[in-house]
């Protein structure tokens, strides 16, 4: 059976042809070329297919095709242009919370999700928000650094780029 | 005007942009068109015999290939120490992911349907899935590994354990185990293999292409000239693609020859669950002789590792082990037997930490053990053991003054307030059984590990493999990195780029770092054993010296200024090839016997303490660790962000180990082969991480660092046993200590 869907992509208005119960993730990866969601388990565990759902958070391995229909669809790239996510992304990478990089997009959907829901910099809060989304090289600390940062961050977007934070390691001799 | 160093300083992580952008291409983001699926028929059993592979007649013959033993244009060997394991079965079954058959179709869907229209007769027969059942094979004949089923035996004896344990006033004994873990690198195995006119090329998601590159021409027949290995980018590793992408190569390069076009083999989740390496099972037995005062006279340690059905690595798993089970400590006489046999499980392999998580972890809860059965406090007992300068590890290595034990233990007391929030905890324990509601049943602890981890190869490996690596001048002036070492998360690229630019004295935005090519990199060994920074960095920095001393000579002149030297670099690249090159040699003074295991097992050693606190519910059985602090001592940090970023991933590691990561076996296959049942920890379950360096400059490395990756692997989990042990009152001797495990082990009268 083949059915066409016609839903909204990264601000685009698209359609996808094929089974309807196919998983988004696949339609996201094959047919659009936004290799940035990723595959990690396939069953909703690990997170690494994160996307928006208009505005939620949720793993497109386990929304099929069909749901999508009429609705708005996120992918780590199209958080490109957001200048609010350039803050979160430049976090990221001043934080150390991107390692081998393969939930990277996943956590940044997910915790752009946070941010635009209000989230503020509360660790606990962040933790909860991010239980999702499993990596498996940071042990989360910067992770949840980054995302605490980028909270703080909000509306001061002209804050210069080369003052850092105070980040949790510590060196003596 | 001068370069300041980078080392040292947080330069970001060279990649991270792309990584941050979902443009990082992974293996399986590839384009797919003209390229192909490939997957593995395996065998339906632990053990047994391969009769025949039948085909049925709904295998889609016009849009899918078949590849069996019979179509090896080489041997049909997975090379590594010992040449056991087949690429694909030819008759003997020894465990039940063996891979029998392979199928490549143009899409999932016809992949699927060849898949199932492949059928194996087999002979089964009883598995060996026991320790105690492999060990005794000798004597049946019935060996899966003849002769005695036994990879590998390694004996490390320092004095005379019977006369040191007749000094004893007490001999304390115990038995601790430990499950198998699963890497669970986010990206599963993944590779893409190609022929060309000049031979096969193949792309993956792998730690170490020269290894793939090797073992390639074996089974291809082809001159290394003719295998090309690229790394694409590598979402982990952690050891887990270290041996298997070979594999995993193989098989892909068997399908794209029989079917003339790319072939990709892209592991889903399950499926690298079931049929990649783990981290080794297995068993530590102590018994230890102790004077009244805690001083330790005798230790007797006896390591039995499941290695699986094939040797894989597991010899050097084994050695790594054994030469860190009895731990940071100056004892008199010990015997350490250790072995690793095989069983019809599939094969473990090297994961984070390689053998030392296992044994430091029976070490560390044994000493808490032989504290409390000597009435003395932990603490003391460790103290009075230390290894200080001018002692000796148990292999008879004398450190001199490279020994930091006894700083990262007692910053790592002062720090946490170690005996303070015993006593707190204490309190609370007892105060809990008169709350009133749930919080009645809650129990806290604290507890420490302390031990070191060997930087680089064990013994004389560094010397067999005299890594190359290269610096070469471009023409934009700037500097390029050639080495064949690979970004698999752990900063690489960031790191290596800045050793390149200190030894050059450039700013690092002047130094590139080559991807590994093995057409382009020469082989500079493999991404293991913690060995980057330290052998390979400093590689770099020679070779940055002399790169500077080789541009200065010709220019005739100084080139202090960065520009002025970049635009040397470029004039003399233009004019022909600006290169130059360093191979290792082994530090004076360092002698290893391979076999005795007597000497100088490490070059140096990095020294850790970790303290957890946890807070166990007697109504569940469920631990939440409040907080783990690490402090250690790597030499010198390279880039702190990164380093910290190592230490903190590896305590989450040593986390799920210790608490959650349960391999399930039945029948020698893993139970659980998904991330519902098979539980990594979370941002939930992961506490705050207090990461502390003390820096010493490793005194035989020219920058000073030493290995970073492996060694936050193996602490938490006997830190964390140890709190769990004041918690709930009783010793937990397996990891993980699976709540079911903790209700088991609570005492009887324990609970409010």
């Amino acid at each position: 059976m083949s059915r066409t869907v016609r839903f909204r992509l990264n601000g685009l208005s698209v359609e996808s042809t094929g089974p309807p119960m196919r998983c988004l993730l696949h339609v996201l990866r094959e047919d659009f070329g936004f290799t940035g969601t990723k595959y990690g388990c396939g069953e909703g565990e690990c997170g690494a297919c994160t996307v928006l759902l208009d505005g939620d958070a949720v793993t497109a391995c386990l929304v099929p095709v069909a749901q999508v229909e009429g609705r708005d669809v996120v992918t780590v790239e199209g958080l490109a242009g957001d200048p609010e996510c350039r803050e979160l992304r430049r976090a990221f990478l001043e934080e150390g919370a991107a390692q081998c990089g393969i939930c990277t997009p996943g956590m940044l959907v997910a915790a752009a999700a946070y941010l635009g829901g209000g989230g503020g910099n509360d660790e606990s809060a962040i933790r909860e928000a991010l239980a999702g989304n499993l990596c498996r090289c940071t042990g989360y600390v910067r992770i949840v650094e980054a995302v605490a940062r980028a909270a703080a961050d909000e509306g001061r977007p002209e804050r210069s780029g080369t003052e850092r934070p105070a980040s949790g390691h510590r060196r003596e001799s | 005007m001068t370069t300041s160093p980078t080392m040292g300083t947080d330069v970001p992580r060279r990649e991270g942009a792309e990584k941050l952008t979902g443009e990082a291409v992974y293996l399986d983001d590839l384009p797919r068109e003209g390229v192909w699926l490939g997957g593995t028929v395996r065998a339906s059993g632990p053990r047994g015999r391969l009769r025949r592979i039948v085909r049925d007649p709904s295998f889609p013959d016009d849009r899918a290939v078949l590849v069996t033993a019979e179509d090896i244009p080489g041997e049909n060997v997975i090379p590594l120490f010992v040449d056991d394991q087949p690429a694909l079965v030819e008759s003997e079954i020894r465990h039940p992911e063996e891979p029998v058959a392979l199928v490549a179709a143009p899409d999932a869907e016809t992949l699927a349907v060849a898949l199932g229209a492949i059928r194996l007769e087999t002979d089964q027969r009883p598995p060996v899935l026991d320790l105690d059942e492999a060990l005794a094979a000798a004597e049946s004949g019935d060996a899966i590994f003849p002769p005695d089923n036994v990879f590998k035996c390694i004996e490390i004896v320092k004095g005379d354990t019977a006369a040191g344990g007749a000094a004893a006033d007490a001999v304390v004994e115990g038995e601790y185990t430990f499950g198998a873990q699963e890497h669970v690198y986010i990206e599963p195995q993944a590779v893409q293999a190609e022929w060309t006119d000049d031979g096969i090329v193949i792309r993956g998601s792998l730690q170490c292409p020269y290894y793939v590159a090797h073992g390639l021409t074996r089974v291809l027949d082809l001159p290394l000239e003719k295998v090309r290995v690229i790394q694409t980018t590598t979402g982990g590793g952690f050891g887990g693609k270290e041996e298997y992408p070979t594999m995993l190569a193989a098989h892909a390069a068997l399908l794209a020859r029989t079917a003339g076009r790319p072939v990709r083999m892209a592991y889903g989740r399950s499926e690298d669950m079931l049929a990649t390496t783990k981290r080794h099972p297995g068993r530590v037995r102590h018994r230890t002789g102790l004077r009244r005062d805690g001083r330790i006279v005798a230790m007797d340690i006896d390591v039995v590792l499941d290695g699986g059905a094939y040797c894989t690595l597991s010899p050097v798993v084994l050695s790594r082990g054994a030469i860190h089970a009895a731990g940071p400590y100056d004892v008199p006489n010990v015997r350490t037997l250790a072995r690793v046999v095989a069983t019809n499980h599939p094969p473990s392999g090297a994961f984070r930490g390689f053998g030392a998580p296992q044994t430091i972890f029976a070490l560390e809860t044994h000493l808490d053990r032989c504290a409390a059965e000597l009435g003395v406090d932990p603490i003391d007992l460790r103290r009075r053991n230390l290894l200080r300068t001018g002692g000796t590890l148990a292999t008879g290595q004398d450190l001199g003054d490279d020994v930091a034990v006894e700083d990262v233990f007692e910053t790592a007391l002062a720090k946490t307030r170690f005996l303070e929030r015993r006593s707190e905890h204490a309190r609370f324990n007892a105060e809990a059984k008169g709350h009133e509601g749930a919080d009645r049943f809650l129990r806290r602890g604290i507890g420490l590990s302390l031990f070191m981890h060997g930087a680089g190869f064990t013994g004389s490996g560094e010397v067999t493999l005299a890594s190359e690596v290269q610096l070469v001048g471009t023409p934009d002036g700037t500097v390029t990195a050639l080495t064949a070492q690979t970004e698999i998360g752990q900063g690489t690229r960031t790191i290596l780029a800045q050793t390149a630019a200190d030894g050059v004295g450039l700013p690092v935005e002047k130094v590139r770092t080559m991807e590994p090519d093995t057409a382009v990199v020469p082989d500079s060994g493999p991404t293991v054993a913690s060995r980057t920074a330290m052998v390979i960095g400093g590689l770099l920095l020679r070779a940055g010296r002399e790169l500077r001393e080789v541009v200065e000579r010709r220019a005739g002149r100084e080139l202090p200024d960065p520009e002025e030297f970049c635009a040397e670099v470029a004039r003399l690249s233009a004019e022909g090839p600006l290169q130059v090159s360093a191979t290792y040699s082994p530090p004076e003074g360092v002698h290893w016997d391979e076999e005795t295991y007597r000497g100088d097992a490490y070059a140096s050693f990095a020294w850790a303490c970790d303290v957890a606190e946890v807070e166990v519910d007697l109504l569940t059985g469920e631990t939440r660790v409040l907080g783990v602090t690490a402090v250690q001592e790597v030499g010198r940090v390279i880039n702190p962000v990164l380093a910290t970023g190592q230490i903190e991933g590896g305590v989450a590691q040593g986390i799920g180990w210790a608490l959650l990561e349960d391999v399930v076996w039945e029948k020698g296959r893993m139970k659980n082969a998904n991330l519902t049942d098979y539980v990594l920890p979370t941002s939930v379950d992961t506490p705050p991480i207090e990461v502390v360096f003390l820096e010493r400059p490793h005194p035989r490395a020219p920058h000073g660092a030493k290995g970073i990756g492996e060694l936050p692997m193996d602490g938490p989990a006997p830190a964390i046993v140890n709190a769990l042990r004041q918690a709930i009152g009783a010793e937990l001797s397996h990891v993980p200590a699976t709540p079911e495990r903790i209700l088991t082990a609570i005492p009887e009268e324990e609970p409010g």
